[in-house]
């Protein structure tokens, strides 16, 4: 969530004044530290998560671990988000880790008190901070004001990616899995060296996507993210030559959601990659370059008979 | 048109647990439909629901789809799916179930719960209506009432069945009596009354069963993801291989228990030692139930998911904190689409053993 909210989260502490340390970039000692804690089949991204905790258990007072449930009728996040503070705090609690957190609940489904919305949730932060209401909701509201800007040049800079020439991949993936150091990076460097450019489904509009995403799936989609997925794919279809589907295994949403896109998506080749921590990207290079070949012959192909 | 010549649709839902005795009752009775008992759940029911599922998906999920398939094979055209009031992949398994049926070809109806919305009670009726547009307000809510207290009579019945059955001198009486309970319950009358005697009578059945209970049995408290935990064949009829070895087994979780009795905020006080944001689903459940049944001096616990479940997988690193503070042994098991008993008999064998030396241990030590 990092890359989702990460400009919130940094502005918000610079607002305030405060300190803060980031994880280093994800590498493989992270990723086998996380994965000695995690329980063997955990998704990907969630070892590579608790690797990120063990590299800053010693290095901060506190870690900041959000707690995102739901965001009303937009949907819900994977329960995975709700079960980090909780989780944190039982594998590690011979280091009793202190845990700042804030609770991401538009419906109140779960009757805690801090049901609301983002504002709200953060403003709950203001005594853990040592801070005033006043003080943090002024924070927060910069820190948002940036983080949509921030997100508005993205989708800009994206959108201009995906109006230009040449062949162009649109990536289908949680941004955790997509912008990771360790796992998206280097497949991205690899379509890239094809001389492909690459279009992050991420960046649409989200508002977009939430009507957009009905075009693929009914309404009984819950999580947010792989919405604003179908809306993204629904947004940039008629301007890419193909699709990569990129999934930490065994990720939950997404053991549903692919499927679905591979049904509904229809005329338009599709890469899989499923990613499960392996070191080697042999495997994964042919498979790209495979897949860089089908859309080259379809072009010819195309251009043949056209 | 006479209604009464509209050809009355074929109804199934898939198999869980033994609840298919109380939806069998609802569409009979209330939506006056024909229902079509889906097959038994079989090694072909596993392998066909496996082969059109995605690679990874949740066993349930393969389940359900694998009783469609053999219901639709049985003659049904109307399929039932639940959804709605978790938070877990649950709620999308039908919006694909029905792609992929429709995608082998079926012209199929298909009933997804999960389009109703909780808050607006109003759209389950305009599911209702897809079941049968001709229905009668009245007679659903009457039968509405009827399963419910069949609901309560059943879980109560299996719970009592589950204490006792590894206890039992003679071996099967369990099983016959609840067999003629179920077999009871689908010609029941339609009023609670009916239930009512219908409970009564199978509890005094059951209470003469003849039953050789030691002085100090082992008690295990099973606990885990709401499909695997309560449908026998998922996972692997544990509850009554922990039985044949004279263990107590003790379940909380069914669906009376989890949809009507069920309070999130009380079992959040308990366990707020251990987890101070909900973790989601029935995890909170859960790990309330375990951490009662640790301090109650449960010898073990035993816990069931299938490959994969988040929820269940987050819970984990909790449970295995209050079994280090109660000092109680915990099992974990993780299903799949596997057949062979033999792994899963060898664990649970072991966990027994260690269990028992552990005891012994314990009370040579108090001498």
């Amino acid at each position: 969530m990092y890359y989702r909210n990460g400009v919130l989260w940094e502005s918000f502490f610079k607002a305030l004044g405060m300190d803060y340390v980031l994880s280093p970039k994800t590498n493989k000692g992270i990723l086998e530290r996380g994965s000695a804690v995690m329980a063997d089949e955990s998704c990907l991204a969630s070892k590579i998560f608790m690797g990120h905790v063990v590299s800053l258990l010693d290095r901060c007072d506190c870690l900041f671990i959000p707690w995102l449930s739901n965001f009303g009728e937009c949907g819900i996040n994977c329960t995975r988000f709700r079960a980090f503070p909780a989780m944190t705090a039982n594998l590690f609690r011979d280091r009793e880790p202190r845990i700042l957190t804030y609770a991401i609940d538009y419906s109140g489904t779960q009757d805690m008190k801090h049901a609301g919305d983002e504002e709200t949730a953060f403003v709950s932060m203001a005594k853990a901070l040592g801070k005033s209401k006043k003080q943090v909701r002024l924070a927060y509201r910069e820190a948002k004001e940036k983080a949509e800007r921030a997100f508005y040049e993205q989708r800009e800079r994206t959108q201009r990616l995906a109006d230009g020439d040449g062949k162009k991949i649109l990536m289908v993936g949680h941004d955790y899995c997509i912008c990771d150091d360790y796992i998206g990076k280097p497949i991205l460097e690899a379509l890239k060296g094809y001389g492909v450019t690459v279009i992050d489904a991420n960046h649409v509009d989200r508002a977009e996507a939430q009507r957009d995403f009905l075009q693929l799936s009914d309404g009984t989609l819950p999580w947010i993210v792989s919405r604003e997925l179908l809306g993204g794919i629904v947004h940039f279809r008629d301007r890419v030559d193909g699709i990569v589907l990129l999934t930490g295994f065994p990720c939950g949403p997404d053991s549903i959601v692919n499927d679905v896109i591979r049904r509904e998506v229809g005329d338009m080749p599709i890469l899989y990659l499923l990613l499960d921590g392996q070191d080697g990207m042999a495997g994964v290079e042919t498979r790209i370059e495979s897949f860089i070949d089908i859309l080259n012959f379809r072009d010819m192909g195309e251009r043949r008979n056209g | 048109m006479d209604k009464k010549n509209t050809v009355k649709k074929k109804v199934s839902f898939s198999q869980f647990g033994h609840y298919n005795v109380l939806f069998e009752y609802f569409i009979t009775h209330g939506l006056d439909q024909e229902y079509v008992v889906p097959p038994a759940i079989t090694k072909r029911t596993m392998e066909l629901g496996n082969r059109h599922s995605p690679d990874f998906v949740c066993s349930p999920f393969k389940f359900t789809l694998g009783c469609f398939l053999e219901a639709i094979e049985a003659g049904a055209d109307t399929l039932v799916q639940v959804g709605g009031v978790v938070a877990c992949r649950l709620k999308y398994y039908g919006a694909l179930q029905e792609k992929i049926i429709k995608d082998l070809g079926y012209d199929i109806t298909f009933v997804n719960l999960a389009n109703a919305d909780r808050e607006h009670p109003l759209s389950f009726l305009s599911l209702i209506r897809m079941l049968n547009p001709d229905y009668s307000l009245p007679k659903i809510l009457h039968t509405g009432v009827t399963v419910l207290a069949m609901l309560e009579a059943l879980d109560r019945t299996q719970a009592r069945l589950n204490r006792n059955v590894g206890f039992e001198v003679k071996d099967g009486d369990y099983d016959r009596a609840f067999g003629r309970f179920l077999q009871r319950l689908r010609q029941a009358d339609n009023n609670v009354f009916a239930v009512l005697r219908i409970y009564g009578r199978t509890k005094k059945e059951m209470e003469a069963i003849p039953v050789e209970i030691p002085d100090d049995p082992i008690r295990i408290a099973m606990i885990g993801e709401y499909y695997t935990v309560m449908d026998d064949y998922s996972s692997h009829n544990i509850e009554k291989k922990m039985a044949k070895y004279g263990m107590y087994v003790e379940r909380w979780m069914n669906v009376s228990n989890t949809l009507v009795h069920y309070s999130a905020p009380k079992r959040r006080k308990v366990i707020k030692d251990y987890v101070k944001y909900d973790m989601g689903v029935t995890t909170t459940s859960n790990i309330g139930f375990a951490l009662d049944c640790a301090k109650r001096g449960f010898d073990g616990i035993i816990h069931l998911k299938s490959f994969g479940c988040t929820p269940e997988i987050d819970a984990m690193p909790v449970l295995r904190n209050i079994c280090s503070d109660y000092d109680v042994p915990i099992l974990f098991f993780s299903f799949d689409c596997q057949n062979a008993d033999t792994g899963i008999e060898t664990r649970l064998e072991a966990f027994y053993d260690m269990i028992k030396m552990k005891k012994e241990n314990g009370k040579e030590k108090r001498k």
